[in-house]
Parts: C-alpha cells; sequence; structure tokens
C-alpha cells in the first residue's frame, strides 16, 4: 500500500550548538558590547571594501563599453556585467556607498529583464552606470545626496519594482 | 558577559574573497575563533566532510555549484555529513519569490546582503536561542518553514507525524504531534 502524501516526520534534533556556546560561567544570550565591537571592525576593513568596490566600478565601466560599441551584442558582457552589479549591490553600502548598492540593485533588476537590448535599454543601463561612476568619483557616502537619490527614484521608475 | 562564541566553528562560503573577509571579519569581533572558507558550493562540502562545523554562511551565486545546490546537498545527499546543519543563506537576492525559493529548499536563516554586523549577528542569536524542528515531509526536508504561532484553523495536516529515523538520542527524535505550528 503506498504512503499517504501527508504523512511528514517531525524531528527534534539535539540543540549542541547552546551547548557550545554557553560555558556555565557566562550569562545567557549574547554580550551586548558585542555588536558594537563588530560594528568597529567593520568600519576598520572599510577602506579595503571601497578598494574592491573602486576596482568593480572600473570594471563596470568597461564593461558597458563593450555593450555599447557591440549594440547590445556581446551577451557576455552584459552577462558580466549582471555579476559585478550584483556584487556592487552587495558591497557598495559596506564600503559606505549607499548609493551604490541602490543603483546597483536597480541595474541587476533591470539587465535580468533585458533579452536583447536596444539603444534604449542601452542608454538606460548606461545611465545607471554613469551614476555609479559619478558617486564614486565625487565619493558621495550614505544615502542623503538628494542628486543622487532623485536619479536613483527617476532610474527605479524605469526599472519597476521587484517581485 | 554573554556566551562565548569562541568555541564556535563557521563556514563562509561566497565566491567573493572580499565578502568572506567582511564576514570573517564580523566573526572574529564577535569572538568566534574557528572559520573555515570555501569559494563555492563544490569545496564548501569537502571542507564540511573534512570536519565538523556548527554555522554555514552561504552565498546564492556562485560558480560551479551554488549556494542553493549546497544547501540541497547539505539536507539531501545521502553521504551528507549533517543534514541537520544551520545554514545562512547570504545574498543580494531579496525578492519575494526567491525567499521562498531558498526557504523551500531547506535554508534555516536568510542574511540580506548588504550585511550589517547586527543583522549577521541577529540570524546567529536567531540560530542558537530559537533551533527549529526539522520537517520530513514529500519534497521537503529541512527546518520548519512556519514560524508563526498562529490559531491554525485548517485541517489536521500532522496528525500522522512519527519518530524520525536518524535523530541524535530517542529524547531528541521525540516527534511534535500536535498540528499548530512551531514557534520559532
Amino acid at each position: 500500500m503506498s504512503e499517504p502524501e501527508t504523512k511528514v516526520q517531525i524531528i527534534n534534533p539535539p540543540n549542541s550548538l547552546r551547548a557550545r556556546v554557553d560555558d556555565g560561567k557566562s550569562s545567557k544570550g549574547l554580550d551586548p558590547s558585542l555588536l558594537a565591537k563588530a560594528e568597529k571592525a567593520m568600519d576598520d576593513v572599510k577602506p579595503q571594501v571601497q578598494e574592491h568596490v573602486k576596482g568593480e566600478v572600473g570594471r563596470l565601466h568597461a564593461l558597458m563599453a563593450k555593450v555599447s560599441s557591440s549594440e547590445g551584442k556581446d551577451h557576455a558582457a552584459i552577462d558580466e556585467m549582471f555579476r559585478v552589479s550584483f556584487e556592487l549591490k552587495g558591497q557598495g553600502t559596506s564600503a559606505g556607498f549607499n548609493l551604490v548598492t541602490r543603483f546597483g540593485d536597480s541595474l541587476c533588476r533591470y539587465i535580468e529583464a533585458q533579452k536583447n537590448p536596444g539603444p534604449k535599454e542601452i542608454a538606460i543601463m548606461k545611465a545607471h552606470v554613469d551614476s555609479i561612476a559619478a558617486i564614486m568619483a565625487r565619493g558621495i557616502q550614505g544615502d542623503q545626496n538628494p542628486i543622487g537619490l532623485a536619479i536613483a527614484a527617476e532610474l527605479e521608475k524605469v526599472v519597476g519594482r521587484p517581485t | 558577559m554573554g556566551y562565548n562564541l569562541s568555541k564556535l566553528r563557521v563556514l563562509i562560503v561566497d565566491d567573493s574573497k572580499n565578502m568572506r573577509m567582511l564576514v570573517k571579519t564580523v566573526l572574529n569581533a564577535l569572538g568566534v575563533q574557528i572559520v573555515r572558507e570555501s569559494s563555492d558550493g563544490t569545496a564548501a562540502l569537502t571542507e564540511l566532510r573534512s570536519g565538523p562545523i556548527d554555522i554555514a554562511i552561504v552565498d546564492w551565486v556562485m560558480e560551479p555549484m551554488d549556494g542553493l545546490e549546497f544547501v540541497r546537498q547539505v539536507r539531501t545527499a545521502e553521504d551528507s555529513p549533517n543534514p541537520f546543519l544551520p545554514i545562512i543563506m547570504m545574498t543580494g537576492h531579496t525578492e519575494r519569490h526567491r525567499i521562498f525559493k531558498a526557504r523551500d529548499t531547506g535554508v534555516t536563516e536568510f542574511l540580506a546582503k548588504p550585511i550589517t554586523a547586527k543583522t549577521l549577528l541577529l540570524r546567529m542569536t536567531n540560530i542558537i536561542e530559537h533551533p527549529r524542528p526539522f520537517v520530513r515531509a514529500k519534497g521537503y526536508f529541512g527546518p520548519d518553514r512556519r514560524r508563526r504561532n498562529e490559531d491554525y484553523q485548517g485541517p489536521e495536516r500532522r496528525g500522522q507525524a512519527k519518530p524520525a529515523e536518524g535523530a541524535a538520542t530517542p529524547a531528541a527524535a521525540a516527534p511534535t504531534t500536535e498540528a499548530k505550528p512551531v514557534q520559532a
């Protein structure tokens, strides 16, 4: 007889993790001072993250040039542009460039939606890339720059909301 | 003083060396001393087989094996070293359908990039303090996907829950027979 489709097993694995972190000497929970310590550590490595982000922005610029000169036919360059913009989305804020994360997010969503980009689509990609380059060139940190915010909002209108 | 994280063994899996450095920096600041690294799912599985790991923090987009396939292998492969491994999926993929896909593959926690020390700490705290039971059902094996303790009004669907095989101790294997969602 076949088993009913609704059959489930509920398993409670032993919580060995709790035992590993609870040495019996300290209070329960996480030390609140740890967060401040971890935030400071992230701040300390920010220059390294910034260098990485700058390098990725340079790569994005070079890829955009390839996509433009091939009139959107260089699909390998477009795929790589997606990967780089995705990386910038993930690390821009950690480098202090929050708007790079925002433009990177918008750009990778836009690229993902394009099968065969034409002149208009390429122009929209380039607007993203130029905006990211401008943020880096001017060293605009945080997420409060009014011009950057206005451009990001306009581009996001074109790209649409994530689903 | 709170928990002592120095004995935790954490595996970071990300193809970005910079991202691994960032996560490792935060973990070290939190007191985690044993941090291992891999650049894709295949290498991570090898790492997992070479010694025990308590928590894996895994990127989604990697080659040749991405994070989702890594989760699938850990949860369901016959030779998996630890199907119950807590896995934090750390990714820039924040769209709802992708979050659901990660959840349905057996991810324990979801951590959106860009990460902050606070979000990483919160996910780790949740794993330590609120471990979820595992569910084995048709087409799914992983942490219980229902986190909210709702007053469930639907049909009884867990009435046939049976004691699990492979749990570490008989007590640990005791099934939860109630149909109500488990609070995470």
